[in-house]
């Protein structure tokens, strides 16, 4: 018995599944039987939320995961019959799971030579790109079971251009096998490793692969159309031991295709179902974000063209602005119309196709000043940009001797004023101007210096600084037995007594323990206690781990911000795409920059190819143009429609006729409501 | 509202129009941005009735970044007010360097680029291109010996090798890479080339070396310059021919303005898009004056226009100027095609005469009387440039009080001496607005930032908080009609000596004591809101740069093309900081001091406020070639000598021949001849061809200025800077003969 659940957003389709979920707990079924598999996490929560409220007992145990985070907890609890494969004489050693940023630091340190080398000189592609899309290729390869061969085939077979890009293709993939023969040889598993590992070794493995069938009777896998074609695979591995499946498949979805996602390979699994359930009634209906629904229809020729559409007009307006801060304040000025009529700020999403630092930093602060609470998704937020972390990173070249940048005065400066309670800026430069010789190891004392410079710095602040300083002199003679952990760890600690800034900065701690966090994972990638990395002084791992964090690569803060996203009463501000990807409805959305390119183009790179690399597209045929223009037709078509149909009551559409760099904006969405506009309405009227 | 009246030969144009090829040869003051917006919007109306799935566009393509704004607006205003259509949909006007930015950006990967591609302005490029040439001299240490003077005294040669030829080497190599581009040629091309080539093509070898470093500098940025954008536009064009296809369609019509500065680019770029069906060119080769040193030519205009498959639809009717300076104009052309002294110059001009607009026309020319031109000028007399600017700026303080409400123009030929006169300007306290490198919007916002970040990088130093003080809170909050003097809180607040106590006091205290201005109320609360905004920029100091403009420029901006053009910098500085890790305060206040002092062209919000209008009674500053499409009532030509304006005779000098070369060579020209030429010159002839271009150009730019001025006009001259080194100027050789001819005349 199997059931195949499809339909738009909107229709019901996991509120259906998850009462399928509960059927079964209360039919008997043990709930660690039962396995949700969720494309991404943010995914899971309609489900950890119901079964966490729900009555029936035990359901909070029922097991909610990505396969990603099964493979890598069967890789763990399995390592031992799995390192045998690996490596010929395993010697008991554990593997290393690296991070996104761990591994784009070893593979930063294949890709260099080549890069010196001119192979990569017929694209202009910053390194850390080079190094993402290297890694892009080795996860393309597993998530489709590719060997790396197929990867450069099916890329040089699609190319239409210079016969100078096939040489490139040749060297990423050159550099991702050495990169990943370093790599198991170490037994560093990054990504593609984890999932090959778990598919071709644990999954064959009789132990493992008996285990699992007997554990999973009952399968959920909802967002079907999100996954890539291994987790496919899976699903339909373990189909035969199934006492029963429900699949959920949103029909105008897909849009992790950047990520691998295979909607056609997906909806196959219908064909296997016993029951299908079509959902096309939206739950919550609203006749005008209906009839705007119909008429982006239309516009895309998806549906035949409808005569009237009455309501239309109520369901979105578009803000005409010359310049883009402007467009921003008058999206803003609308939130806060809004909230003031008693709209809840949870009910408004602010999205834009990217969202840069400067356009977030531009929002929150406009939303801060009216004080509205907002939430972010923070995809490119490098850590290093949080004046907390820069504290933190000048502390470390200052207990860490043989620092090889030694920080200028302005980031002591700046980490004194972040650190000691009752500093401000001015002093803060009085006192490094006098105490702070980078040239000299060791910060000079207070007491040394001018009784009238200790008096325009005040005492109190001396105090505090001359304590700070000791602790650092103190770290100092030991600073090669700390790992840069523990030492972020204790300066924490210890700026969080009275008399210093992390007693009341509460997102101080967020923002170090993220850190902390980091330095953790770097620390066990470079030296996983093996007697053969001799690493006994942690001087050097600590000045390398600072200048990995300086050079951006820690990119992310990861800490939970999508649980805030939920749980907080904030107005949402993301990237369009994300926003869809959480799934969420809600009652107001804003479009920022409609008139960007970027609502229809994907993430064009030179050394990689989402739709190319993928089991569905045929081997050895030419991505043309045409192919192109029509996967930016879908792509806006499928990405309008989802956020239409998420939305309840009102879209408000911003348009700035010169975009952030200052260049004309005339992207296919404006274009897109203009026709509406002709079609419909009065042009000139909707325009304010 | 009344039906705009078209002059016949527009209405041809604007109504008869209905596709194919069609050059339009318009003489200055006809009309032609007018009508052109009026046929594009002809054009975007047609489109605008058939259904198709993605909107096609009226495609027009123009120089400069101004004429983009301009057509923009007025193409805006016919579809809204006269078509009742959305005013910035269904066309879009572009300079080539934007239309190859739309390609380039729409396939990125199609030419080895990511999709968030940085474009390197010309400074940086500069920047790049200068520690490359200098990390290279040493090896090439022999390219001195090749072409150094031999006449230079020891001390002299060795500033030489050090200074001068290393900065000329940057130069030539920017040229050089520049024309590699526009021959669409890559460093391996070159360098397989010339890889067995002598030692005289040295220096071309050099230059290959330094274009391959640079081009793999930007790759590694992920980056491209603006060169690049129109060659990978062009490349990407060629390699997929379904994208050109898509291109066609979404662009059945294109409309070029300026086709006289066409570059064989250009032309191509156009060529492959409009697959020669619907091309209208309009342009006056008479008008072509960005020539020298490009691919750019008239010649493929008038080619065009001579073209038989081509609607010749000339507009040869101007109401701008009087008669007399019409008369002036066509005597130039007359004389330069028949009577110029140097045979080479003779072929500069297009034979075509301005016809004066019908009597009855809506914008008829003025009057003969109110009409006068004067060339200040007696043989024999010595005017230094410094006399010749207090000359204009006098006149114009006698002129300006009884003639408030007309417009009025000074025109130089470069910008320096436009800075000059603005200095002077600024001195007799004479209103005036620039024209010069970059606009006065985006200098302001600029050096008010720059103030700001000069100061957080020394926040005790109480002579440039003093400054932020004069040169931002000021002209912000008080300006000239403010109630107390500038001087006593500048000099208040620079008097101080411990910063933290006014700014951060550790205990309350009085503000109005410790700036010892108890009587001043309106000060003291003035300086006390300065201080609370100081206190805020501090505070914000530990964040990104980006994030840092973006809290000063709200705090001291309203109007919306500041802060969009805050914006737009603090996302510029942001790729900065990108690229330069140990970037500090300082170093991007330098950046921002070039936008400010104009070393750099800011892309994108060239001319934020579309198209330049002028303020009656205030005088415009402007270059000669900035003032391309412009008018004025009065206009004044400033030193029109030989050397801005050179006829190929002996005593000529010429911009860009180096005093330190040998044999009067110009070695950009030679080493593109030798580099880029199907022939291989003897030395020396590169040059030589280089000074009978530019001659010809700057004939043609004298006839652009002459022909601004709507009733009257005033030429000045004057000697030269070097007068009192023995090298005399005079003025320009047709501006003699032309003064000749208006004796003759009256």
């Amino acid at each position: 018995m199997a059931r195949f659940i499809e339909g738009p957003a909107g229709a019901g389709k996991t509120s259906l599944a998850i009462t399928q979920v509960m059927d079964w707990l209360r039919a008997g079924v043990p709930a660690n039987q039962i396995l949700i598999l969720v494309p991404q996490r943010t995914l899971g929560i309609p489900y950890f939320k119901a079964l966490n409220d729900s009555e029936v007992s035990n359901a909070a145990s029922v097991q909610i995961a990505t396969l990603g985070g099964l493979a890598r907890q069967a890789l763990s609890q399995y390592w031992g019959r799995v390192a045998s494969h690996i490596v010929p004489n395993w010697d008991g050693r554990e593997p290393v799971f690296l991070t996104i940023e761990t591994a784009q630091y070893y593979m930063a340190q294949f890709v260099e030579p080549s890069l010196q080398a001119g192979y990569f000189d017929g694209v202009s592609v910053e390194r850390s790109r080079i190094v993402a899309q290297t890694l892009d290729n080795l996860s393309k390869a597993a998530i489709n079971a590719f060997p790396l061969d197929e990867v450069v085939e099916r890329l040089t077979a699609a190319w239409v251009g210079h016969s100078t890009r096939p040489r490139v293709y040749r060297a990423a993939i050159d550099i991702a096998g050495k990169f990943q023969a370093y790599c198991r040889e170490n037994l560093l598993l990054d990504f593609s490793l984890q999932v090959e590992f778990y598919m071709n070794i644990l999954l064959k493995d009789e132990i493992y692969a008996g285990n699992l069938r007997e554990t999973y009777r009952y399968l959920i896998a909802d967002n079907l159309e999100e996954d890539f074609p291994v987790m496919l695979d899976f699903v339909d591995w373990l189909w035969p031991s199934l006492d029963d499946a429900c699949l959920v498949y949103d029909t105008d979805a897909g849009y992790r295709i950047f990520l691998g996602a295979s909607p056609e390979l997906a909806y196959q699994f219908k064909q296997r179902c016993d029951q299908v359930d079509m959902l096309d009634k939206l739950v919550s209906h609203n006749p005008a974000t209906t009839e705007l629904g119909t008429a982006l229809g239309n516009a895309f020729g998806e549906t035949p063209q409808v005569p009237e559409l009455p309501h239309l007009e109520e369901s979105f307006e578009i803000a005409f602005s010359s310049f883009y801060p402007e467009m921003i304040d008058r999206a803003v000025n609308k939130v806060v119309e809004l909230v003031g009529q008693g709209v809840s700020p949870h009910e408004i999403v602010i999205l834009a196709p990217f969202l840069g630092d400067s356009l977030r930093f531009t929002i929150f602060d406009r939303l801060q000043a009216a004080g509205i609470p907002f939430v972010s998704h923070r995809p490119s937020r490098a850590i290093r940009d949080e004046p907390v972390a820069r504290a933190m990173l000048a502390l470390i070249a200052l207990a860490y001797p043989g620092t090889p940048v030694k920080p200028n005065k302005t980031d002591v400066a700046h980490a004194f004023v972040q650190l000691i309670d009752g500093l401000d800026p001015i002093r803060a430069e009085l006192l490094v101007q006098i105490a702070y010789r980078p040239n000299q190891d060791e910060l000079g004392s207070f007491d040394a210096i001018t009784q009238t410079m200790q008096q325009r710095i005040t005492y109190r602040v001396g105090e505090r600084y001359e304590k700070l300083r000791q602790r650092l002199i103190e770290f100092r003679q030991n600073a090669s037995e700390i790992p840069p952990d523990y030492f972020m760890q204790s300066m924490f600690d210890f700026a969080a007594q009275p008399g210093y800034r992390f007693h009341v900065n509460l997102e101080a701690g967020r923002i170090v323990s993220e850190l902390i966090e980091s330095a953790r994972n770097f620390r066990a990638v470079v030296n996983p206690d093996n007697p053969e990395t001799d690493v006994n002084n942690w001087t050097d791992v600590a000045h390398r781990y600072a200048q990995l964090v300086g050079d951006g690569v820690l990119a992310a803060l990861h800490f939970a911000s999508w649980q805030d996203e939920y749980f907080k009463d904030a107005v949402f501000v993301a990237p369009a795409y994300t926003f869809l990807m959480r799934n969420r409805f809600v009652d107001y959305q804003f479009w920022l920059d409609i008139g960007s390119g970027a609502w229809a183009e994907r993430l064009d790179q030179p050394l990689t190819h989402p739709y190319v690399l993928h089991r569905a597209y045929p081997k050895a045929t030419m991505w043309t143009d045409e192919m192109e223009a029509a996967a930016q037709q879908e792509r806006l078509r499928k990405l309008i429609l989802g956020l239409v149909r998420r939305c309840r009551k009102h879209v408000y559409l911003g348009f700035a006729d010169l975009g952030e760099q200052g260049f004309e904006q005339r992207g296919p969405l404006l274009k897109i409501f203009n026709h509406i506009l002709q079609a419909y309405g009065n042009a000139a009227d909707s325009i304010s | 509202m009344p039906p705009i009246r078209f002059r016949e030969a527009q209405r041809r144009i604007i109504e008869e129009y209905s596709g194919g090829l069609m050059g339009i040869s318009a003489v200055p003051g006809s009309g032609k941005t007018f009508t052109l917006s009026y046929l594009a919007a002809r054009l975007v109306q047609e489109l605008a009735r058939e259904y198709v799935p993605y909107e096609r566009e009226v495609l027009i393509v123009t120089f400069a970044n101004a004429a983009v704004n301009s057509f923009k607006s007025k193409i805006a205003e016919i579809l809204q007010r006269e078509r009742r259509l959305l005013p910035y949909v269904g066309y879009r006007v572009r300079t080539l360097h934007g239309l190859a930015h739309d390609i380039v950006r729409e396939r990125p990967g199609l030419v080895g680029l990511a999709e968030d591609f940085q474009i390197v302005d010309e400074r940086i490029a500069a920047a790049i291109v200068r520690d490359i040439v200098h990390s290279h001299l040493p090896a090439w240490s022999s390219l001195m010996d090749d072409y150094l003077s031999n006449t230079l005294q020891p001390a002299q040669r060795q500033r030489v090798e050090r200074r001068d030829f290393p900065e000329y080497l940057v130069q030539i190599c920017e040229r050089f890479i520049k024309h590699a581009k526009d021959h669409l040629l890559q460093p391996i091309d070159l360098q397989e080339k010339f890889e067995d080539a002598g030692p005289e093509y040295n220096l071309v070898r050099f230059a290959i070396d330094v274009y391959i470093d640079y081009q793999r500098s930007l790759a590694f940025r992920g980056a491209v310059d603006f060169d690049d954008l129109v060659r990978l536009a062009i490349e990407g064009l060629q390699l997929d021919p379904q994208y050109l296809a898509r291109l066609q369609e979404r662009w059945p019509y294109i409309l070029e303005d300026e086709a006289q500065d066409s570059s064989r680019l250009q032309e191509d770029m156009l060529r492959l898009l409009t697959g020669s069906q619907n091309w209208v060119r309009v342009g006056d080769p008479n008008q072509a004056i960005n020539t020298t040193f490009t691919t750019a030519s008239p010649h493929y205009l008038v080619r065009f226009l001579e073209d038989k498959h081509v609607l010749s639809r000339p507009l040869p009717n101007s109401g701008r100027s009087g008669q007399p300076i019409i008369n002036m104009a066509n005597e130039l052309v007359r004389w330069a095609v028949n009577n110029h002294p140097s045979l080479e110059l003779r072929d500069a001009f297009y034979e075509q005469d301005i016809l004066p607009a019908e009597p009855d026309d809506p914008q008829p020319n003025p009057l003969d009387q109110e009409t006068t031109i004067h060339i200040h000028h007696q043989p024999g007399q010595n005017v230094t440039p410094q006399q010749e600017i207090e000359m204009v700026v006098r006149n114009l303080a006698r002129w300006l009080p009884d003639n408030k409400d007309k417009t009025v123009a000074v025109l130089v030929p470069e910008n320096n001496r436009g800075f000059k006169l603005v200095e002077e300007l600024r001195r007799e306290g004479i209103p005036y607005e620039e024209l010069l490198r970059s606009t006065t919007e985006a200098r302001t916002a600029a050096s008010y930032l720059r103030s700001v970040l000069l100061y957080l990088a020394a926040p005790n130093d109480a002579g440039v908080l003093a400054r932020l003080y004069r040169e931002v809170w000021w002209p912000l909050t008080m300006g000239p009609d403010a109630e107390f003097d500038l001087a006593v809180p500048v000099q208040v607040i620079s008097r101080q000596r411990y910063l933290e106590n006014l700014i951060w006091p550790a205990e309350e205290f009085d503000l109005a004591d410790a700036l010892s201005l108890p009587g001043e109320p309106a000060i003291v609360q003035n300086i006390s809101e300065f201080i609370g905004y100081v206190r805020r920029w501090l505070e914000a100091l530990a964040l990104p740069i980006d994030q840092l403009i973006l809290t000063v420029s709200q705090d001291i901006f309203t109007r919306p093309p500041d802060i969009a053009l805050s914006y737009k910098i603090a996302v510029l500085l942001r790729s900065m900081a990108a690229n330069n890790p140990g970037w500090r305060l300082k170093d991007f206040a330098e950046e921002l001091r070039s936008i400010t002092e104009n070393q750099r062209k800011f892309i994108g919000f060239d001319d934020a406020t579309e198209g330049f209008e002028p303020t009656p009674g205030v005088v415009t500053v402007a270059t000669m070639h900035a003032a391309k499409g412009l008018e004025w009532d009065r206009v004044y030509l400033m030193a029109v000598n030989n050397y801005g304006f050179p006829s190929l005779q002996p005593e000529d000098t010429y911009v860009g021949e180096r005093w330190f070369v040998r044999d009067h060579l110009n070695l950009e020209a030679e080493v593109l001849s030798m580099a880029f030429s199907e022939n291989k010159l003897p030395e020396g002839r590169a040059s030589q061809v280089l000074r009978e271009e530019y001659a010809e150009e700057r004939l043609r730019l004298l006839y652009v200025a002459i022909t601004r001025a709507r009733k009257e006009l005033i030429i000045t001259w004057n000697m030269g800077r070097y007068w009192d080194r023995g090298i005399i100027n005079h003025l320009a050789n047709p501006t003699l003969y032309l003064q000749e001819w208006l004796k003759g005349a009256t």
